[in-house]
């Protein structure tokens, strides 16, 4: 009897299959397992992630690494992805004009405008024009109130009030007249006095419409046409939210500014086209489609794209041994999206969104030095290992053993750095395809369009579910669902939306509602995975024809994600082609489809492992 | 069994009123209603918070003894359990008035203000 293992490192998996191969060469699969790749993926590293994937699979057995004959490696596909994003406008705000936060609790309500003045100097206004308290939070709101009352006495025309401390509601609640007030101002000091100003807060649930409309803006403090256009950002920006502060300067400036997001050289084989990044991301798609089949991307130096495309093609080079020059850049996948930043300029920390686009890169090269690894690997265990074959078609051979299979098929492997399709027709020839964007991508797309700015919490944030933290007690879960729990939840939970972790919800900071989490999460799954699925069957497709392919099966990490499959089968539903999830062997799920197929296509070319 | 909407605070009769007031601006400045007892009771702050909780109709209590100790409570936490204690006598008026906003958030059911320095026997 004959024991053989197949193993296929991945970026992030190492998948170990074992299986018994009789004389007669039948293989029976004995045990599987899954451990975490060591180091980059084609390294000598990689060896130690190997043994233990070995050892793991081999602990239920009755089997010691000396009875397996012969372990058999993946070639590898020698590609990469990574990814980079570039922001192509901002708004800029010079001399301070515009307060749009969201405090918690503003006090008061309406409208009110006026010309700002500081509550020191209340005491000597006079009767007659309205103004804006501006008040520091150096007093308590007692005094704030009863110096504001007192000058209301005397006549003064109190329009609104802007605050430094979060006393909004308290200063309100004692004003002989009810004033709108916006608190919790971090800046105070910088908003300028003597110039007309407005005071808008909505009532609770309501968001404002006067200072979130420019032509309400402009009525307010007459403006031209052309003024109008240019505060057309500060309207933008405070859309949707419940109170807001904008005042007019003399020499204030807003603009929406367009960055310099540099340029991209996409060469084909017989072409070469230039396009400003800035043109966004459809503009690059479908330059990219007109040079198809890219041979080489270059990014101008400089920029965050540039820089992206040399770190790619620096790893590569340092993996495969190569000159940098020899690495190429074979595909990009450009995504729009939104980035939150802080305006230039504000007074209180205020947030818009600045377009922006994510860009994903692909680089492809020669062998990647799987050999040495196996030799290593040889060296370590005293067990004979080489490689056994592509990919690609180990993969299709694998998901073959999918019960409800067959020829002609596709898999579509949604991994981390890239996504990948190969189809294989009656005759058995296998056709793939590797495309630039995946798992990696989504969560730069979902780190930035939350303003996280921590990649391992939009990780989390792209694989698990939410829940809201309702009550000390218990959590809603994204689909209505309600759990309990029987210790109290830890407070610092209270009133959030979280993540559901394996080691219980972990709170997001974030003021965004759980409902505008799930929507930037599936979006942003949405424009990565299925548009790629897309282009890669369209590539692999007999005649570039969807409909042609009869079975998709998806197989890779991705395919484990909650909500990617039914997306992908979705948006494949109207070509009619059966998709689903892989069940490699019937029992693996969407894993170990290339550790399997090593071992059955050894077993075809004749097993001989001497 | 308070009918009103409120957050139920129960104060020592013989504590400064003005010692209790912090809390009320935090509940204040978060737009809950609040309603204030004066007590006689012998009983341990923690208990007479979770009483509070009980009478409640926000399910949220506080209680305030002679010596100026303070605990939020919520119904639904187990006497031994306050949401937040704090022994007399280190507090600055801040932490109070971020007892009462939390307490106010507590009933509406926001994010809790955390602090390092807050001692949470939770």
């Amino acid at each position: 009897m004959i024991y053989i293992a197949g193993v296929d490192v991945g970026n992030n998996t190492t998948e170990v299959a074992i299986a018994e191969v009789s004389p007669g060469g039948k293989s029976y699969f004995l045990s599987s397992a899954t451990v975490r790749t060591v180091g980059i993926k084609g390294t000598i590293q990689n060896a130690m992630g190997v043994i233990e994937g070995l050892d793991t699979a081999l602990m239920s057995l009755p089997l010691k690494r000396s009875d397996i004959s012969l372990i058999l490696l993946n070639e590898a596909t020698p590609v990469i992805g990574d990814v980079a994003m570039e922001t192509i406008t901002e708004t800029v705000i010079t001399e301070s004009a515009m307060i749009g936060h969201n405090p918690g609790t503003p006090g008061g309500e309406g409208l009110g405008t006026g010309v700002t003045v500081s509550l020191e100097s209340l005491k000597s206004w006079g009767a007659g024009a309205p103004c804006i308290v501006v008040v520091p939070g150096n007093l308590d709101f007692h005094q704030v109130a009863t110096q504001l009352n007192q000058a209301s006495a005397r006549g003064v025309q109190i329009a609104g009030a802007i605050l430094q401390n979060d006393d909004g509601v308290l200063v309100a609640n004692r004003l002989s007249r009810p004033i709108p007030i916006v608190d919790e101002v971090e800046f105070i000091d910088m908003v300028p006095l003597g110039m007309p100003a407005a005071v808008e807060v909505a009532a609770p649930g309501r968001s404002i419409r006067k200072l979130s409309n420019p032509f309400d803006i402009a009525t307010l403090f007459d403006l031209d046409p052309e003024e109008t256009r240019r505060i057309v950002p500060i309207a933008r920006a405070l859309m949707g939210i419940r109170s807001a502060v904008v005042i007019k300067t003399p020499k204030g400036d807003i603009q929406e500014r367009s960055i310099p997001a540099g340029k991209l050289v996409l060469i084909g084989q017989r072409r070469r086209v230039e396009v400003q990044v800035d043109e966004g991301a459809e503009a690059i798609m479908v330059k990219a489609e007109e040079v198809s089949p890219l041979v080489e991307i270059e990014g101008e130096a400089g920029t965050n794209v540039g820089g992206m495309f040399e770190q790619v093609r620096q790893v590569m080079a340092e993996l495969t041994d190569q000159p940098v020059h020899a690495i190429t850049v074979r595909d990009i996948l450009a995504v729009d999206t939104f980035k939150p930043q802080k305006v230039l300029g504000s007074l209180a920390g205020e947030y818009a969104l600045g377009n922006a686009v994510g860009l994903a890169a692909m680089v492809e090269t020669h062998k990647l030095p799987m050999l040495r690894l196996a030799a290593k690997i040889e060296e370590e265990i005293m067990v004979r290992c080489c490689v056994g074959g592509v990919e690609a078609e180990m993969a299709i051979a694998g998901a073959l053993t999918t019960p409800g299979t067959r020829a002609p098929m596709a898999i579509l492997d949604l991994g981390g750095g890239s996504t990948d399709a190969a189809l294989i027709n009656q005759e058995g020839a296998v056709r793939s395809i590797h495309l630039a964007g995946a798992g990696e991508m989504v969560t730069l797309l979902i780190d930035a369009e939350l303003g996280l700015d921590d990649r391992e919490l939009a990780e989390d944030i792209k694989q698990l579910p939410l829940g809201k933290v309702e009550s000390l007690f218990h959590i809603r879960h994204e689909d209505g669902s309600v759990q309990f729990f029987e210790q109290p939840l830890n407070p610092k939970l209270f009133g959030r939306v979280a993540v559901l972790t394996e080691n219980g919800p972990k709170p997001l900071e974030t003021r965004a509602t759980l409902e505008k989490i799930v929507s930037v999460r599936r979006q942003a799954k949405h424009k990565v995975f299925v548009t790629n699925a897309l282009r890669a069957l369209k590539r692999v497709a007999p005649g570039g024809n969807i409909r042609l392919i009869h079975f998709l099966a998806l197989v890779g990490g991705s395919a484990l994600d909650f909500e990617i499959p039914k997306m992908i089968s979705d948006a494949l539903f109207e070509f009619g082609v059966v998709t689903g999830r892989a069940n490699v062997r019937g029992t693996e799920g969407p894993r170990n489809a290339v550790a399997t197929g090593l071992i059955l296509a050894q077993v075809e070319r004749g097993i001989d492992a001497r | 069994m308070s009918t009103k909407p409120a957050v139920l605070i129960l104060r020592a009769q013989s504590v400064q009123a003005n010692r209790i007031e912090p809390v009320l601006w935090g509940i204040e400045e978060e737009g809950v209603p609040y309603e204030i007892q004066g007590v006689v009771s012998a009983e341990p702050t923690t208990e007479l918070a979770k009483k509070a909780a009980q009478n409640s109709a926000l399910n949220v209590g506080i209680a305030m003894n002679e010596v100026g100790e303070i605990v939020l409570h919520h119904r639904d936490l187990p006497v031994g359990m306050p949401l937040f204690a704090f022994s007399a006598g280190i507090l600055q008026p801040q932490q109070l008035r971020r007892l009462g906003t939390n307490a106010g958030r507590l009933a509406k059911g926001h994010p809790l203000v955390l602090d390092s320095k807050d001692n949470n026997q939770g």
